[in-house]
């Protein structure tokens, strides 16, 4: 057959390479700053302070101290009776909030939701300190009971005020899982029951409870993981009780044990991974799911007896959830206060202070947090799109990536960063890129997951019809493809900056004086007391992350609390 | 065939599955004229969808070549093919106006923007589209969407039109309307065209040519008419209209036994070996379509008893059992026939030209 050239344009098909670097890009990202720093501190942990990592110097010793030092063994066992209180409050708190806002017929219940993710979005330890300014020993609520009633409360530093606040900060989170499954679930079930003759009380007990369990499962999963990672709350209220976390802390910057903290951290993802094991556990046992075909919401109860006392239980609750949040606001409008049962010069004068003084900060987190993010974007949404679209090869990475950052406390990644890229091959303690590659490390997840519900929302035949009509696919990308998800990224991005503001406990470990962010300046005026300052800063931090999240939420279309609800 | 017609040979795709391969598309070969209305049509996953997909240069094919209009397309990317496609769920870009989504194929090929707008303005015109230009596809109806597809298709004047299951979510009535648009404009614009469906109503109603295909393979290629009345095997006699069977031995020379004795001579005897020698032994059946077959009280080929009788307005639909038959056969009658009713006993009667056989089984 003669070929006639009837299509001049017409090329052979090129070999697809873009898969194959995506998936050396996804391998190589994955095995630098993650598998390697942890192969590091892995081994770390195994070697003696100070000694490289050789065979001969292989030892158990560094774990050793949890059998014989005092200070170990109550960190290990405090850090327990902390994970596992903190989260039953937390649980014990959620629960019926979470009835009432999707079984009673409240008022504002949309308003209440929102405003339920709050400690979430504010920086954590932000909760700690305004707990110090409420109940500390000079604290505005210790003085007036001293002052009224001539009773001296107990100091909040110390386990009751660490779980506390650990609990009023993460109880959200088993709050709009458990709510999201109630409003969800199958309302003829329950109706059948009802039908059958149960009593209300038996049918909460027999349908509806057993039907959330994998929810409340998973909400006081992340409770758990949450807690027991948390850096900020402990150091500032724990006092001399010691957690794993301050542990670690102690480790570093005492003693610049970076062998001890690693074998410390071990320990500590451990208690991690077990809890993911009971959950799996958890989760298997009760395979059924509600199958349900329904458009209808849940049935909600209306008489007003129920309406009362589920609506003062919801206020109460939110009102001592977000205490904390309107006591740093308020305060940081309090120019003077000690020596007065009430605070009397009001002004702006520590905006003035903070924000002429500590520019710095405000700048570096811009820089540090915008570099992350731009980071994040790129790797999550190229990833996102071809784990959506494409086979390749590098699929185990990418799941190390994504999963393995939600398993790590901050602390950890911080230790393993430290040990990996002290001395060896790449060396970047101190520097900026070590905190933008630890952020990095673990908020691409954010995006990735943001990117690729918005590419599975996208009909594949649709880069299809691009091509067919006789796109590049440089053009299908920028005409089709990348329109389509921008709200997605975007959304993603403001998260990933907006959390990356708070964030301390990878950056407590990183940071050089160079390099201080904002959560570091809020964190040193806390130690150093500096209360009032503090807030300010800690204003300018929750009133950003809103805004940013706000923002975030209006993009997507989505509330704020689904966002959490998928992204905790 | 002339110069501009597209052929293809051997074409196959296997898909390699972690639970085994599927072989999809096995060793089709066919060839479709320029400015023909050619259909695919067969049952749910006999991979229509793939050797469209394969034409179009979305899927690779693992053997076979594509040829069209004397070149090879087997390995060109599927960009460079300048083939207009119409997919079953419209994949119009969200976020473009119609304007835009029509004048999407033009923009890519650097057209200058006073041709666009000359273009894109007379396809809209073309398939009555013209208010809609500046709204965004959301807005529209399943059939204004579909219509919208098939202008974006066309605007940039491709070789050939492809369309799978361009109608299958739009409900009867606009089904019906809008088969005969596609085939109007596809006549008006002379564009070869390859249709996918798998309603044979609908193939036969617009079609030039029908190919009908099943588990992965080419079975028949043909006009309507002779694809209805010489299927060439007792699958496409099934899937094309009804069809009634008859099991029968061969004797030579074209003749068959009935298993009630009777010897028929059909007009045509398919799948059985030319050497008449051969032929013996082999398990046979003979078709016949329903509004071939009579009931006659008083005498016929077959003695059979009515199971049911149903008035559907044109005709009396009867279903009848008879020996040498597994399943009910099914009888179209113009008109009443007395002493019928359910029950009753009688005889199926037909001319032996109306008949085919076909080697089954084996
Ligand atoms: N990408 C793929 N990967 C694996 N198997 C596939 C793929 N695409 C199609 N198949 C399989 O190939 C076979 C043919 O599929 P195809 O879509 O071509 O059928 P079809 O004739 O279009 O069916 P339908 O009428 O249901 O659309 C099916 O068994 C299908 O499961
Ligand atoms: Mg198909």
């Amino acid at each position: 057959m003669t070929a006639i050239a009837l299509h001049p344009g017409a090329e052979r098909r090129s070999f697809d390479w873009i898969p194959i670097l995506v998936g050396v890009l996804t391998m190589a990202t994955t095995l630098v700053f993650l598998v390697y720093p942890l192969v590091c501190a892995i081994g770390g942990a195994f070697v003696p302070s100070g000694e490289p990592l050789a065979l001969e110097n292989l030892t158990l010793g560094n774990f050793e101290r949890f059998l014989t030092s005092t200070s170990y063994k109550r960190a290990f066992w405090n850090s327990l009776v902390v994970g596992l209180t903190a989260t039953s409050l937390a649980t014990l708190l959620a629960l019926p909030l979470a009835y009432a806002v999707a079984r009673v017929d409240i008022p504002f219940r949309r308003a209440i939701v929102a405003l339920a993710v709050l400690p979430l979005i504010s920086p954590p330890f932000i909760g700690a300190y305004s707990w110090i300014i409420l109940l500390g020993r000079n604290g505005l609520i210790t003085r007036l009971v001293a002052h009224v009633f001539d009773v001296q409360l107990p100091s909040i530093y110390g386990p009751f005020g660490v779980i506390t606040a650990l609990a009023l900060g993460y109880f959200p989170y088993v709050f709009l899982i458990v709510q999201g499954a109630l409003a969800a679930s199958d309302p003829y079930v329950e109706e059948a029951a009802r039908m059958m003759g149960a009593s209300r009380w038996r049918i909460l007990r027999t349908i509806t409870f057993p039907s959330v369990v994998p929810a409340i499962a998973a909400g006081m999963l992340i409770v758990f993981i949450k807690a027991l990672g948390d850096f900020g709350v402990p150091s500032i209220l724990g006092g001399e009780y010691q957690v794993l976390p301050t542990l670690i802390y102690f480790q570093i910057h005492g003693f610049f044990n970076l062998n001890a903290a690693a074998a410390i951290a071990m320990v500590n993802v451990a208690l991690t991974v077990g809890a993911l094991g009971v959950l799996a556990w958890v989760n298997r046992r009760r395979t059924f799911a509600t199958i349900t075909g329904v458009a209808r919401a849940s049935r909600r109860a209306t008489g007003s007896g129920a309406k009362l006392a589920a609506g003062s239980y919801v206020a109460v609750v939110l009102l001592i959830a977000l205490l904390p949040q309107i006591t740093v606001v308020v305060s940081s409008f309090v120019e003077r206060w000690s020596g007065n049962r009430i605070p009397l010069i009001w002004g702006f004068g520590n905006f003035a202070r903070v924000l002429t003084n500590l520019n710095q900060p405000v700048i570096n987190s811009l820089i540090l947090g915008g570099t992350a993010t731009l980071v994040c974007v790129v790797f999550g949404t190229v990833t996102a799109y071809y784990v959506s679209r494409k086979r390749f090869f590098g699929r185990w990475a990418l799941d190390l990536t994504i999963m393995l950052p939600f398993v790590l406390p901050g602390l950890v990644v911080g230790v393993a960063y430290l040990v990996g890229f002290n001395d060896g091959w790449i060396v970047l303690t101190g520097t900026a890129t070590i905190l933008v590659l630890a952020y990095f490390t673990r908020r691409a997840a954010y995006i990735f997951r943001s990117v690729q519900a918005a590419v599975g929302q996208i009909d594949g035949k649709l880069e299809e019809a691009s091509t067919l009509c006789g796109a590049n696919w440089a053009t299908t990308m920028r005409r089709i493809v990348v329109p389509l998800i921008a709200p997605a990224i975007l959304a993603g991005a403001i998260l990933v900056f907006a959390t990356l503001l708070g964030e301390i406990s990878v950056t407590i470990l990183l940071f050089s004086a160079k390099w201080k962010t904002i959560s570091i300046a809020i964190y040193e005026y806390v130690i150093s007391d500096e209360l009032h300052n503090a807030s300010a800063m800690g204003t300018v931090a929750i009133v950003m992350t809103l805004v940013l999240v706000l923002g975030a939420s209006r993009l997507v279309g989505r509330s704020m609390s689904e966002m959490f609800r998928s992204w905790g | 065939m002339n110069a501009r017609s597209l052929r293809v040979g051997g074409l196959t795709k296997r898909f390699q599955l972690p639970s085994g391969d599927i072989l999809a598309v096995d060793g089709v070969t066919f060839e479709v004229a320029e400015a023909e209305f050619f259909t695919m049509l067969g049952p749910s996953g006999c991979g229509k969808t793939t050797t469209l997909r394969m034409i179009a240069g979305l899927e690779s094919p693992t053997s076979g070549t594509i040829v069209f209009a004397g070149q090879d397309y087997t390995r060109v990317d599927a960009r460079h093919r300048n083939i207009g496609m119409v997919f079953q769920s419209y994949a119009l870009f969200p976020h473009l106006p119609i304007f835009e989504n029509v004048a999407y194929g033009l923009r890519v090929r650097g057209m200058a923007a006073d041709d666009i707008q000359k273009r894109v303005t007379r396809i809209l015109d073309l398939l009555g589209l013209g208010g809609l230009a500046e709204r965004h596809p959301g807005g529209l109806s399943g059939g204004q969407q579909q219509r919208v597809s098939i202008a974006r298709a066309l605007v940039y004047e491709p070789g050939m039109l492809l369309l799978d299951e361009p109608l299958a979510n739009l409900d009867a009535k606009l089904r019906v309307q809008m088969r005969e648009e596609i085939r109007r404009i596809q006549r008006e614009l002379g564009i070869m065209s390859l249709y996918v469906t798998h309603d044979q109503e609908e193939a036969m109603s617009v079609s030039d040519r029908i190919a009908v295909f099943n588990l992965g393979k080419l079975r028949q290629v043909g006009r309507a008419e002779e694809v209805y009345s010489t299927p060439a095997t007792p699958f496409v006699a099934d899937f094309i209209g009804k069809a009634n069977f008859l099991e029968a031995s061969p004797l030579g020379e074209g003749r068959f036994r009935l298993t009630n004795g009777t010897t028929v001579k059909p007009r045509l005897a398919l799948g059985l070996p030319a050497d008449e020698a051969d032929v013996a032994g082999f398990d046979t059946v003979v078709m016949l379509r329903p509004e071939r077959l009579r009931i006659d009280t008083a005498g016929g080929k077959v003695p059979c008893r009515i199971l049911r009788r149903q008035f559907l307005g044109g005709i009396i639909r009867y279903s009848v059992e008879a020996e040498g038959a597994k399943l009910a056969l099914t009888v179209d009658a113009p008109r009443d026939i007395a002493g019928t009713g359910e029950g009753a006993q009688a005889f199926l009667d037909f001319e032996e030209r109306d008949a085919i056989a076909y080697a089954s089984g084996r």
